[in-house]
């Protein structure tokens, strides 16, 4: 054991001497997690113009008009529709991050439908990340459109309907292509659409102080307002604390630190082949297992530490309030663990320093791409969403965000955990036994 | 002591050993001489374990087989290529090659310090060793084979590409360590370090053992005769001869002489009238 400790003790010292690889593996992340930080500040980190968002609906009025109205959300192309979860396992679904939004179609959707224009309106609740405030704008957006499509919003502003209502009327009336036989009935019917109005812009005016507010003057128009969305935070945060954009960039940011690690660990496996070295270790009386130990160990010691000290950055300087210490311990330990398998499997592989680093970079971005360690999954298409599952970049992702601010349990840390502890052992395996030292 | 019995191993279709034995006595320093690519480099790895040969037997002693640690630990290696670690410095590799070996705090502090005054780098000893000199660094390779104080020690080309004050203190390091009562396997392809230096020589060529013994023993038998020039007024003359000093004695003699050069054969005479071709090939 004291072998392997001064392997790995060795090992960190070098990787301390050696100021690009510790600006790699420290500076650089850090850099990205405060950029990326400080261009997100106030728009919660997530969201945005990206299509296929991962959401639940789930329809609790269970009428024709509910599921015709799912339907349309499932075929939307903005939204990757998931059916057949109840409300609470929805929002689970999305609390641990598989997905980003749960839309509920309330009881009384679809008599609310039927009736548009007076009683209570269609309700909608959405349940959403509170830390991904753009996403949920867009899905509110989203939602809100679709459960519009057939009214318009001109039922909400009496006054601008009424313009329109007369205009149409004068326009009928010079339309000379009109047969005179129609010309009554539809006299009567814009006269009848205009006292209409009329009244609910009277009653609308006749509160001072409210009507400014067109929200609230539709809301008391009654019918006039045919949808209410709802907006319900599923937090990750049982504390209940505000968490910000660096709770989202700083997971990233260990991330990056993590690869720079494995990726300079694997480089010094391969110098001490190309350069001797291994040759004293492999003569000294070391077992092959030994040696690779050490250098896993101060693989493992380097990678959790730059992700330690990432994270105490992000707490003490940027406010960022794990949800659970110890659910991020474990995150960070399994992480380590997975990147200590890479490392070994990219020094096996590479024969050389050169190789090792072009190697290395290129499995380990396109890890990061696919895995969202450059661009967030949700905008990302639907079969890159799919492919991530192969990437521990995506795995290390939720479990470091399961600690940070998703507030997992002990039992929904286990699943990423799992695959990325199985991702790192299967690594380590196959790159020891195709490591030739000579 | 160090038997290789019988040893083969193959590269592909090189044959790098092709059935070499040697056994190597205990206290002595034991050259491997040979031209680069003899099998030299290739002996040293199959007796200390880098290398499995495809056949024939290494017993460091006792019966001991390099794949043991325990045996292990009986050996100090000095490589042909330089392993030190250039980020470090000159103790701190010191420090960590011994803590490999088992060495307390104490013992590795003492051995290093003690060590880098041997190889003459008490004074650079907290220098980084990317800044050192070829032969600095060839010192200090050497001095990291000693650290666990091992009765047995291969010196791979020890001196290849360094200066005449690092080479003379590398040789005198050898001699010393003999004199410690240690094993000392030497290999070069140098053939006046060889006959400077070793108590006995094996050479080696095409991975084979050509001849072993004592460099007089070798010379005496294979290097044939010693050429006496005497130079007088009419001119040089050549003879060769196996009794040099008598030839000398009776040439003398004679009226005339102005002076005369005397050529002993050497290990290169030797290894030319093994394989016909020089050392430097």
């Amino acid at each position: 054991m004291n072998a392997v400790l001064a392997i790995a003790i060795k090992d960190i010292r070098l990787l301390l001497r050696d100021r690009m690889g510790f600006f790699f593996s420290f500076f650089f992340p850090l850099l990205i997690a405060v950029f990326f930080g400080v261009v997100f500040r106030g728009g919660g980190g997530g969201g945005g113009a990206g299509s296929g968002i991962p959401v639940a609906v789930v329809d609790l009025d269970n009428t024709a008009e509910s599921a015709a109205f799912a339907a349309k959300l499932i075929a939307a192309s903005e939204l990757e529709v998931t059916t057949g979860l109840s409300p609470t396992e929805a929002e689970e679904a999305v609390r641990i991050g598989r997905l980003r939004g749960s839309i509920v179609l309330l009881p009384g959707f679809g008599e609310a439908r039927r009736r548009p224009f007076w009683g209570e309106p269609m309700s909608i609740e959405l349940a959403v990340d509170p830390s991904r405030a753009a996403l949920a704008s867009m899905l509110e957006g989203v939602v809100t459109r679709h459960a519009f499509e057939g009214l318009s919003e001109m039922f909400a502003d009496p006054a601008k309907m009424r313009g329109q209502v007369r205009e149409s009327m004068d326009q009928m009336r010079r339309d000379g292509s009109l047969p005179r036989a129609m010309r009554p009935a539809f006299e009567m019917f814009f006269n009848a659409l205009d006292s209409m109005l009329q009244t609910v812009q009277e009653d609308s005016a006749g509160e001072p102080g409210e009507a400014a507010d067109p929200a609230q003057a539709a809301a008391r128009a009654g019918g006039w307002q045919p949808v209410r969305v709802s907006t319900r935070a599923v937090s990750a945060r049982p504390s209940g604390l505000p968490t910000n954009s660096f709770a989202l960039t700083f997971p990233q940011g260990v991330i990056w630190g993590m690869m720079g690690c494995a990726l300079g660990f694997a480089i010094t496996l391969v110098m001490e082949r190309t350069r001797g070295t291994l040759l004293r270790l492999r003569i000294a009386p070391l077992s092959r297992m030994q040696i690779l130990a050490g250098k896993a160990v101060g693989c493992f010691m380097v990678t959790a530490s730059v992700a330690a000290t990432l994270m105490v950055i992000a707490r003490v300087v940027f406010q960022v309030q794990p949800t659970s210490v110890i659910m991020l311990a474990a995150a960070i330990a399994c992480s380590s663990a997975c990147f200590v398998g890479i490392m070994m499997l990219l020094a096996a592989v590479s024969r050389t320093e050169a190789a090792g680093n072009g190697l290395g970079w290129g499995v380990l971005l396109l890890m990061a791409m696919i895995g969202g360690g450059m661009v967030p999954l949700e905008f990302m298409p639907g079969f890159i969403r799919t492919l991530s599952v192969v990437s521990p970049i995506r795995w290390s992702l939720l479990a470091l965000e399961g600690g940070v601010f998703r507030g997992f349990s002990m039992a929904q840390m286990a699943a990423p955990c799992g695959v990325l502890l199985g991702i790192g052992g299967m690594s380590f395996a196959v790159g020891a036994r195709l490591f030739r030292p000579d | 002591m160090l038997r290789l019995s019988n040893l083969h191993k193959r590269f592909g279709q090189v044959v790098a050993l092709g059935g070499l034995s040697l056994h190597i006595p205990a206290g002595c320093i034991f050259g491997l001489l040979g031209p680069n690519g003899a099998g030299k480099t290739t002996t040293i790895s199959i007796a200390v374990g880098l290398l499995a040969p495809d056949s024939g037997e290494v017993d460091l002693g006792h019966g001991g087989t390099p794949e043991r640690a325990e045996v292990r630990r009986r050996i100090g290696v000095a490589p042909q290529a330089i392993a030190l670690y250039d980020d470090l410095t000159a103790r701190e590799n010191l420090d960590f090659f011994a803590r490999l070996y088992g060495l307390s705090g104490p013992q590795r502090r003492e051995r290093a310090d003690a060590l880098l005054a041997r190889v003459g780098l008490s004074d650079r000893a907290d220098h980084r060793v990317k800044g050192f000199s070829g032969g600095m660094k060839r010192r200090l390779n050497l001095a990291a084979a000693l650290l666990h104080d091992p009765p047995i020690v291969l010196l791979d080309e020890p001196t290849a590409g360094v200066d005449p004050q690092s080479r003379n203190a590398i040789l005198e390091m050898a001699r010393s360590l003999r004199d410690e009562g240690r094993t000392v396997v030497y290999t070069t392809h140098y053939m006046e370090e060889a006959q400077r230096l070793c108590d006995r020589v094996a050479i080696i060529d095409r991975g084979r053992v050509l001849a072993e013994g004592t460099v007089e023993q070798l010379v005496g038998t294979l290097g044939g005769s010693s050429v006496v020039t005497i130079q007088t007024d009419e001119g040089d003359t050549r003879i060769e001869t196996a009794d040099p000093v008598g030839e000398l004695g009776r040439r003398l003699a004679a009226p005339g002489v102005r002076g005369v050069r005397v050529e002993r054969p050497d290990l290169e005479a030797v290894f030319l009238h093994l394989t016909g071709r020089s050392l430097r090939d």
